[in-house]
């Protein structure tokens, strides 16, 4: 899988070599003074006898010899692609960051410009750096190491690029071990997922160089620190060049070789030492916490107003390069009304390119406990700048806070002065107090009631009562019932007498006739003090008779009934004057029975 | 003649004795003696109350108090066992008796159970006999006369009276099922250990075997006297005899 990849990295690469490029690279980014550097720029495109350019402005090197040309042409696939380089010897002239800056050249009417490059030039007396270029040089692959600086500040960055260098087709590297670095905070720089392959020329000699590994070491600790090499692994093409299998007979590349032995190799890169010093004793702002590099800070609330006890935002960002993970929270004075808590942190760490940049924001919750406006005063993050090599600050306005009393309303202020607020504390505990209120008395035997007679008595008592009402409603009901019988009779005869008048006024004769009717029957037995349900119809009139009503009377009220009838199935029907009539005549003849009922005292 | 003069001082000493007897003036007096922290006369007061024959929980309560400053535990944690089934709702009792359990030597282990017995338990111990008696005998009051409404009442409340009575007759039920759960815990004894230690024994004999020791202000369950001896069981089921006087039932 790893080789697929290589190769897709290398067709990747073979397709933007046969395009026009105009590069600029050196054989080594550290050097001291009084060393040279070769600088090489190549013209790549399907052009040949292209005229040396000239050199790029530069700040601390010297041309002290070139240009030496080169050309190299190869016919791919049919197609005919050329390269031109011009190698230049420079020599550094003065110690610190020496600059190539870009070289341009025009062809076909473009111009084309190559990358500036930064090279760091180290003191004549300097160690030399175990990065020297020509570590390792001469080999088919070896490994080189540049850290951008050797002497930095504590707590200051260094970067660091491991660099692959091959003339023969190898495999992917695989990490065998990686740098061991103590004293350092190390932060990995992500890397492309393709690998930029460059070509380099190390003394005479062209090869491939791959970038495999960045990082950003952060010196926790003063002194000559070491870091250990990184050990990798590659898989190499032993043997001579033969004819490739690659369907796109890339023969003059030999990363493209295939069907030979690959062979297993361990590379290491040099180990090296960075020297670094303490931060300057002198000087020292107050507020100073330990951080170290470039930063910006800003403070922000989240709004700008609020209540007494209600929460409020602020965020404080510190941002810029330096150890992001590693800054301080910063120092700010809150005012004595406004409580604050710890902060939530959270960083944002920007790896890419060289340098680790970032933003680490301080989320403090604060709570107003008085109205007013509270101001939180100016205040300033301070910070070691390595690149000036002083301590600076960042400069944050006071920022103001209205708060108002929700309870009092806008504006109200407290005459006294408020209190900070904090929870009870409990000293001790103890007993409670006595009770001063002797409460309900029970005698003994009554806190276990069901012990007690009286508890039985006051249960049973009311259902007693209840037995005895409704043993005595029994016995009324059945010593008055006949009576209230015909009582119920009686009102019923009336008010259905009183309807079926009502009806008959309204031209309602068939309700009117079922009123009397029933008004009738009802008289009947108001007068017999029986019912329909309980006796026959001839047991009823016998029972009237003998409770003294007159034959004739009751014969009289019978014979509505039959009237009733009569009128209602009758061959020359009814009007509704007729049937008033009739009402009217039978009202007489109830009344008279019931007139009899009442004479003879209802309980007859 | 002699016999009325017999009969009017036989009523001048009830009466006397009557007014003597007041219980609320010994509560006061108790109350009194508390505040001037004279425990033990306090106690002595509030005792004499209970000796008329009367309890309350407040009394009951403030003799736990007195006790537990004279340093008898055990006591305390009697009375305020006692008032507890009186006041089973006072935060007061509850603190104290918490406060002086702290004292216990005595830790028992109790078997494990679900936490719904302890919530059926809360939910029993919620009112006290007396108030349950009385709420039980209300209930059955107002179901008796909604009945009776609806044997002589017009007809419109006869209705009404129907309903109240049904929902009468069935909370009287719920009320006389929870009295009787509430009156059946209350009649398995519990006491309190009331001496510093005591040996629990195999069996009510002073040569039998020393089962295990148990202190001042325990609380065992009585299961059954005999003679001297009381067979008492603790919270972790183990059983032993120990001397009556030992312990005093809540």
């Amino acid at each position: 899988m790893r080789r697929l990849i290589w190769i897709v990295v290398m067709l990747a690469w073979t397709t933007v070599h046969a395009q026009v490029r105009f590069t600029a690279t050196v054989d080594r980014t550290v050097l001291r003074v009084g060393e040279s550097v070769q600088l090489t720029l190549t013209f790549e495109g399907a052009a040949s006898g292209i005229a040396a350019p000239a050199l790029p402005q530069m700040d601390g090197l010297k041309q002290i010899g070139g240009p030496f040309s080169s050309s190299n042409t190869s016919i791919i696939n049919g197609r005919v692609s050329s390269s031109s380089g011009f190698t230049y010897v420079l020599r550094a002239v003065r110690e610190g960051r020496a600059e190539i800056g870009a070289a341009q050249i025009a062809h076909k009417g473009q111009t084309y410009r190559t990358q500036p490059i930064s090279l760091t030039v180290l003191s004549p007396s300097a160690n030399a750096p175990n990065a020297d270029p020509s570590d390792g040089a001469g080999e088919d692959v070896f490994l080189r190491v540049y850290p951008d600086k050797k002497e930095v500040y504590l707590g200051e960055q260094v970067s660091v690029q491991y660099k692959i260098f091959f003339t023969v087709q190898i495999t992917n590297p695989e990490f065998v071990r990686m740098p061991k670095a103590t004293g350092f905070w190390i932060e990995d720089i992500p890397l492309p997922k393709e690998l930029p392959l460059t070509d380099e020329i190390i003394g005479g000699k062209r090869y491939r160089a791959a970038v495999i590994r960045k990082s950003a070491l952060f010196a926790t600790t003063v002194g000559d620190l070491e870091v250990e090499p990184l050990v990798v692994n590659v898989k190499i093409q032993t043997g001579g060049r033969g004819r490739s299998r690659d369907p796109f007979d890339l023969f003059n590349d030999p990363l493209f070789q295939f069907g030979r032995q690959m062979v297993p190799r361990e590379v290491a890169s040099p180990d090296f030492t960075i020297r670094v010093k303490p931060l300057p004793q002198v000087g020292v702002p107050a507020g100073f916490d330990g951080a170290v590099g470039q930063f910006r800070a800003k403070a922000v609330l989240d709004r700008p107003s609020c209540h007494v006890d209600e929460g409020v935002t602020l965020t404080v960002d510190i941002e810029g390069q330096g150890n992001i993970q590693m800054l301080p929270k910063p120092q700010i004075s809150f005012p004595a009304d406004i409580q604050s808590f710890d902060p939530e942190i959270t960083d944002d760490i920007r790896r890419g390119g060289n340098r680790v940049s970032g933003r680490k924001s301080f989320r403090y919750v604060l709570i107003p406990r008085a109205p007013g406006v509270q101001v939180i005063p100016a205040w300033s993050y301070v910070y070691f700048d390595p690149e000036r090599g002083q301590y600076s600050q960042a400069e944050v306005p006071e920022l103001r806070l209205a708060v108002d009393n929700r309870i009092g309303g806008p504006g109200l202020q407290p005459s006294v002065p408020v209190a900070s607020k904090q929870g009870v504390e409990t000293i001790a505990t103890d007993i409670a107090f006595a009770k001063t209120r002797a409460g309900a008395w029970h005698s003994i035997s009554s806190v276990r009631p069901h012990a007690s007679a009286m508890f039985w008595i006051g249960t049973g008592l009311p259902w007693a009562g209840l037995a005895a009402i409704a043993l005595w409603t029994r016995v009324q009901r059945k010593k008055r019932g006949p009576l209230l019988a015909r009582l119920r009779a009686e009102r019923d005869a009336t008010r259905l007498l009183d309807l079926a008048e009502r009806q008959a006024k309204t031209g309602k004769i068939e309700v009117a006739l079922r009123h009397l009717d029933g008004a009738a029957e009802r008289a009947i037995f108001a007068a017999a003090g029986m019912t329909a349900k309980t006796h026959g119809a001839e047991q009823i009139r016998e029972a009237a008779l003998a409770n003294g009503i007159q034959e004739d009377v009751l014969t009289g009220v019978q014979a509505i009934r039959e009237e009733c009838d009569l009128f209602r199935f009758g061959a020359g029907g009814g009007t509704a004057e007729r049937c008033q009539a009739m009402i009217q005549d039978s009202r007489a003849r109830i009344e008279a029975l019931l007139k009899t009922f009442r004479a003879n005292g209802r309980s007859a | 003649m002699s016999r009325f003069v017999c009969a009017g001082l036989l009523l001048l000493g009830v009466m006397a004795g009557t007014v003597f007897a007041d219980p609320h003036a010994a509560f006061d007096e108790g109350l009194r003696l508390y505040r001037e922290s004279d425990m033990d006369r306090a106690a002595a007061a509030w005792e004499r109350a209970i000796a008329q024959g009367v309890v309350s929980g407040p009394l009951l309560y403030n003799l736990g108090n007195a006790y537990y400053r004279q340093g008898n535990i055990g006591r305390a944690i009697l009375y305020y066992e006692r008032a507890r089934a009186l006041l089973p709702r006072d935060g007061d009792v509850k603190t104290n008796l918490d406060l002086a359990r702290l004292a216990v030597v005595d830790r028992i282990e109790k078997p494990v159970r679900l936490p719904v017995w302890d919530w059926l338990d809360a939910v029993r111990d919620a009112l006290s006999l007396p108030e349950l008696s009385r709420l039980f005998q209300a209930e059955g009051f107002l179901a008796a006369i909604c009945l009776a409404i609806t044997l002589l009442g017009v007809r419109w409340l006869k209705r009404v009276a129907r309903t109240v009575a049904v929902v009468m007759l069935v909370l009287f039920a719920l009320t006389g099922a929870w009295y009787v759960w509430r009156a059946a815990l209350d009649s398995r004894e519990f006491a309190i250990i009331i001496v510093d230690k005591t040996e629990a024994k195999s069996a009510p004999d002073e040569a039998s075997k020393e089962l295990f020791a148990l202190h001042m202000g325990t609380k065992v369950q009585c299961i059954e006297q005999l003679g001297n001896w009381l067979n008492v069981r603790i919270a972790d089921d183990r059983k032993g005899w120990i001397a009556i006087g030992d312990a005093e039932t809540i």
